[in-house]
């Protein structure tokens, strides 16, 4: 539905109309401000980028075409602002990906907080998330936390269905096997619920 | 309907689409499926536990602070403003580009009246991109010319052609009536006059002011001034006596200056090649802004001299006649510079007067008669100055005798 309307709105923009650009940014921004949070703390830079990505979309208007989905068109637009931004001064060698930092922290649930049980499960979650390589974060957050298709997350990290699946599959794997047995967690759960 | 998840390990299940979208985005229906599914199965209910742990885990993006409203907004201010720059530097990039092309066809179409119609609205640069699209011929067996909307140039001869727009739509040049082409248009259609070296014009406009033309100029006007402003462009040297009506303020723009009035005589310099620009009044009150963005207020006998080389102007009071006179047809100097007084005959002999000893410091001062011959007024010049005069083939060459 969001999308579908983005695209509706996208195509008004690309004809000329000033009040589907507007939005279009405000449909858009705090997600994408929040994504940013994701590679660096500088709030000022993320701003400075998502400023460069629309002053760049209008620039380009007459030039653009409609993409597939409005929502990975900015994410991508946003993440290779921010790349560049942080990482690569000179322009013409290639980064390397895995060496992109990628926030991924624990949700934080005000009701447990007082709990032991509760903070060392915390604690070991945390252990595992650390783990994962950057690359690994980026893909859980894009499918569990943007609920991107497999396809989306396969344009967002410019890597085929395949590699995109292996490396879900991978993190998903190393995940799990460092909770260890199922029967630790269920006698942790079961003190959580009472 | 649904898989077999009795073998699902927890990563399995992360993986699973119906899932991840049961966990996401439950429905009453999905629920009581996976529900049931923990009830059967003992060790994929601890499995389920598991994913579901890892998901409700990850921090949320709503648990990260976003921006402020306020934020918010200035960050789209700064877009906005941005995006007015850019268009305004694409518009000045295309305007410069139609210049270019335009330029190469000139000299047989004449576009100019085409290229006004086309971009009427951005006067600022539109101006510009007309003036320079035509060559000042720099000889003086050029005539006088008048360029219309529709692309057609006319003649108008005399050395001091005269130009009237009477009020009902009627044109006379040197007092007699001639017919132009009507064109129906709701876009405003631009005049040009083209007055080379050697030449003077003047223009009385519709509303009753009067500009006098000097050599070397062009001015745009729109054939008929608009509701809200009377605005004519001039790159060269005009004076004008400005009509009085303080509903449509009058306007003179030159490329660094705009000077603003609502009724008044006063004289504007501002040639292409020279840095130094004046704007000297002689009744009334004038508004001059720069393109430094500064304001100056003149007062009668005030002169406005901007360099526009630094971009700074100076206001001082001054002969007026010095500025004006040439209007009347004779040149006044106090203490001029002989390169001034000899760059000024330049343009109103239409013959290339100069010196070579140019760091000369010599100054003078009195009147030249301009209704005389360029040979009697370099003799009256001799009287002041100790020059030698030396005739080459197209031009005047003046030794300085020390």
């Amino acid at each position: 539905m969001w999308e579908d309307e983005s695209k509706i709105k996208w195509d008004q923009f690309l004809a000329g109309d000033n009040n589907a650009y507007s939005w279009i940014y405000k449909a858009h921004i705090q997600m994408l401000f929040r994504y940013g949070r994701r590679f660096t703390s500088d709030t000022e830079l993320i701003k400075d980028c998502i400023q460069d990505v629309f002053t760049g979309l209008y620039k380009n208007r007459k030039q653009l075409i409609t993409p597939r989905n409005i929502k990975v068109y900015l994410l991508i637009s946003i993440k290779n602002s921010l790349v560049n931004a942080l990482y690569r001064e000179d322009r013409y060698t290639p980064y390397d990906s895995e060496a992109v930092p990628f926030a991924l922290g624990l949700s934080v649930e005000e009701q447990y907080l007082d709990n032991e049980q509760y903070a060392n499960q915390q604690k070991k979650i945390q252990e595992i998330l650390n783990i994962l390589t950057p690359r690994q974060k980026e893909i859980i957050y894009y499918r569990y936390i943007q609920e991107l298709s497999f396809d989306e997350i396969c344009t967002m990290m410019d890597m085929n269905y395949q590699s995109a699946q292996n490396l879900i599959q991978r993190s998903l794997k190393k995940i799990r096997e460092e909770y260890g047995s199922p029967e630790i967690f269920l006698l942790i759960l079961t003190y959580l619920a009472h | 309907m649904h898989k077999d998840y009795t073998k699902y390990s927890a990563d399995q299940l992360l993986n699973d689409d119906y899932f991840l979208q049961s966990e996401l985005h439950p429905t009453e229906e999905s629920r009581l499926f996976w529900q049931n599914l923990m009830e059967e199965n003992e060790p994929l209910a601890a499995e389920i536990e598991i994913a579901r742990l890892l998901l409700n885990a990850l921090e949320k993006d709503t648990e990260i602070p976003s921006l402020t409203s306020t934020e918010e907004n200035t960050l789209w201010q700064q877009i906005e403003q941005t995006n007015i720059e850019t268009e305004r530097k694409n518009r000045r990039s295309r305007i410069i580009r139609e210049v270019f092309s335009i330029a190469a066809t000139i000299t047989l179409l004449f576009a100019v009246g085409w290229y006004m119609a086309f971009e009427p609205k951005k006067q600022g640069t539109d101006y510009l991109a007309i003036i320079e699209s035509i060559n000042i011929p720099d000889s003086a067996s050029q005539k006088v010319q008048l360029i219309l909307d529709n692309n057609e140039k006319m003649d108008l001869e005399g050395d001091e052609a005269q130009l009237e727009y009477k009020k009902e739509g009627q044109v006379n040049v040197n007092s007699k009536k001639v017919e132009l082409e009507k064109q129906e248009s709701t876009q405003p259609a631009y005049n040009q006059l083209v007055v080379p070296v050697g030449k003077r014009s003047s223009v009385t406009f519709s509303d009753g002011t009067k500009i006098w033309v000097n050599s070397d100029t062009k001015v745009v006007y729109p054939v008929a001034f608009a509701n809200e402003k009377r605005e004519i462009f001039v790159e060269g040297e005009i004076f004008l006596e400005v009509s009085h009506d303080a509903k449509r303020p009058f306007i003179v723009k030159t490329k660094q200056m705009e000077i603003k009035v609502l009724g008044t005589k006063f004289n504007v310099s501002a040639y292409k090649n020279e840095n130094n620009m004046q704007v000297v009044l002689v009744e009334g009150k004038v508004e001059v802004n720069t393109d430094n963005k500064n304001k100056s207020l003149l007062a009668p006998n005030q002169m406005f001299h901007y360099d526009g080389r630094l971009q700074k102007g100076k206001i001082s009071t001054v002969d007026i006649n010095d500025y004006v006179a040439w209007k009347d047809g004779y040149y006044q100097f106090h203490h001029e510079s002989l390169n001034v007084i000899l760059r000024k005959l330049s343009r109103y002999y239409g013959t290339l007067i100069y010196c070579d000893n140019t760091d000369n410091d010599l100054s003078c001062s009195g009147k030249l008669d301009l209704k005389d011959n360029l040979e009697d007024v370099l003799n009256s010049l001799k009287r002041a100055i100790p020059l030698e005069i030396e005739n080459k083939n197209e031009s005047i060459k003046i030794n300085v005798k020390h």
